[in-house]
């Protein structure tokens, strides 16, 4: 006896959105395992930024129809997706070539990605520091959703739609049963049976994959971000990218908030400590200051860690993986919330048709295994 | 007015003027952990930290689950302690701020 169409593990933004595109298709004989709660790992420690400036076709694509989902998911469960666009600032005449070649790229898939001068970019955010900027790149259809807002809204939507959400509620074992391969997925309270079983459980899907003895080759690494006290409320609307001062992201939040942070350093190694470290303060606080002057009289309110969970490319593993009815939707590699919308349309589409116009067969997680490693999706922060 | 209507007024956070009454609602609509509530209404995320409506919020999440205060876990203390400005992070010294 089945007790669920589809079991996903992890209620982060990518099951929640699976779960989301797959009652909409009108299946919601659905259960979401959560084993803290919704949005605790990586979706509710993430930047809140959402951009379709990549530099490969695929991921492009990808994140045009994400940002086309993330407007009718914010009408249809009601949180903002503020389209303020996400702009890169240059500092060298090289980078700027660079990226107006990419802008040629991504113009060429329907992303208006603009070059603007630096009083353009002073434009956009009058307190950015244009000293030493050559130039800058703007999507204005990138923009920025607040994560738990997007939970929040989907929590009360699956409690309208029938769709089952268990937080608290840790997985312990998954087993496949003899002779029909149904999957048994235990938790402390009780196993549940199911045909179909979704691993979206980001940093650590890795741990669910071992318990069916599987090698997911998915490692977790900590990254940081800070958040400031309300700030000169609605000054920093952009998501401000500087590849020049450690790959620095910043932005403001609803509420006046600038969060952001730095890139990961190479010495760091994969870990499932998520503690906070003194140095990527120091860190994040010479790349703001240095960037927009007037944050150095910000103060740091909070400081936490969370993973990108980087697969072996820098590309989401997508896709049945291994075992008739078992999906990966995981490796995100830091993208996993901004892509959210197109990944649950996609696995609904392949767990339900078999088949996606998303370009998932890029994604697919065997690809690993056979040695055909992507071009790593352009990574920041 | 009752008690209970005028206590729903009360501020329980003041760095992001939370009401008891706010949190009351929150709680009934589901959000029944600190984490989840703080998420929710923003208490204790601001300059405070949560010194001033943590303790307030959790007897108030007690007396709602009908649970005992201890059973209701605190969220994560984050650094750091106290806000400080981003210049000092960095490494100036005061005298040339």
């Amino acid at each position: 006896m089945i007790d669920k169409d589809v079991i996903i593990i992890g209620g982060g933004s990518t099951g929640l959105a699976i779960a989301y595109y797959l009652a909409q298709k009108g299946v919601t004989e659905v259960l979401i395992l959560e084993k803290d709660y919704v949005g605790s790992g990586s979706t509710g420690r993430c930047g809140s930024g959402i951009r379709a400036q990549f530099n490969d076709r695929p991921t492009v694509e990808m994140m045009k129809r994400a940002e086309t989902g993330w407007n009718q998911l914010s009408e249809e469960l009601g949180f903002e997706f503020n389209q303020s666009g996400y702009l890169y600032l240059h500092y060298t005449e090289e980078d700027l070539n660079q990226y107006r070649e990419m802008r040629d790229f991504q113009n060429s898939l329907g992303v208006p990605t603009e070059i603007l001068s630096p009083e353009e970019a002073k434009g956009i955010c009058e307190l950015i520091d244009i000293s030493d900027v050559v130039g800058a790149s703007f999507n204005p259809e990138d923009g920025k959703a607040h994560p738990f807002e997007v939970v929040t809204a989907f929590r009360k939507f699956f409690r309208e739609s029938g769709v089952e959400l268990k937080e608290g509620t840790e997985v312990v074992d998954v087993n496949l049963r003899k002779g029909d391969g149904l999957k048994l997925v235990e938790t402390r309270d009780k196993t549940y049976q199911t045909t179909t079983l979704v691993n979206a459980a980001g940093g650590w899907a890795p741990k669910i994959g071992n318990m069916l003895n599987l090698d997911i080759p998915v490692e977790p690494y900590r990254h940081q971000a800070i958040i400031t006290e309300p700030f000169q409320q609605g000054s920093i609307e952009p998501m401000i990218i500087s590849m020049h001062h450690e790959d620095a992201y910043l932005t403001q939040t609803p509420r006046g908030g600038i969060i952001g942070g730095v890139g990961t350093p190479d010495w760091e190694q994969p870990t499932y400590d998520m503690t906070e470290s003194l140095e990527f303060e120091k860190r994040v606080s010479e790349a703001f200051g240095s960037i927009i002057p007037g944050l150095k009289r910000a103060r740091i309110l909070r400081h936490w860690a969370g993973y990108y969970a980087m697969s072996p490319d820098g590309n989401p593993l997508l896709g049945e993986y291994k075992i008739p009815g078992h999906y990966l939707a995981a490796g995100f590699s830091g993208h996993g919330y901004m892509m959210a919308p197109s990944v649950g349309e996609g696995l609904a589409d392949l767990i339900l048709e078999g088949a996606s116009d998303l370009p998932l067969d890029y994604y697919d997680p065997e690809r690993v295994d056979r040695g055909e490693l992507r071009q790593g999706a352009l990574q920041m922060g | 007015m009752t008690e209970k209507e005028r206590n729903s007024e009360v501020i329980i956070c003041r760095c992001r003027d939370v009401t008891e009454g706010e949190l009351r609602e929150a709680i009934n609509e589901g959000y029944d952990t600190l984490e989840l509530l703080k998420r929710k209404t923003k208490i204790a995320t601001g300059t405070c930290g949560g010194r001033t409506c943590l303790p307030m919020a959790r007897s108030i999440l007690a007396a709602e689950t009908g649970k005992d205060v201890e059973e209701i876990p605190l969220p994560r203390e984050r650094s750091p302690i106290i806000p400080i400005p981003i210049r000092f992070a960095a490494g100036e010294k005061e005298e040339t701020a």
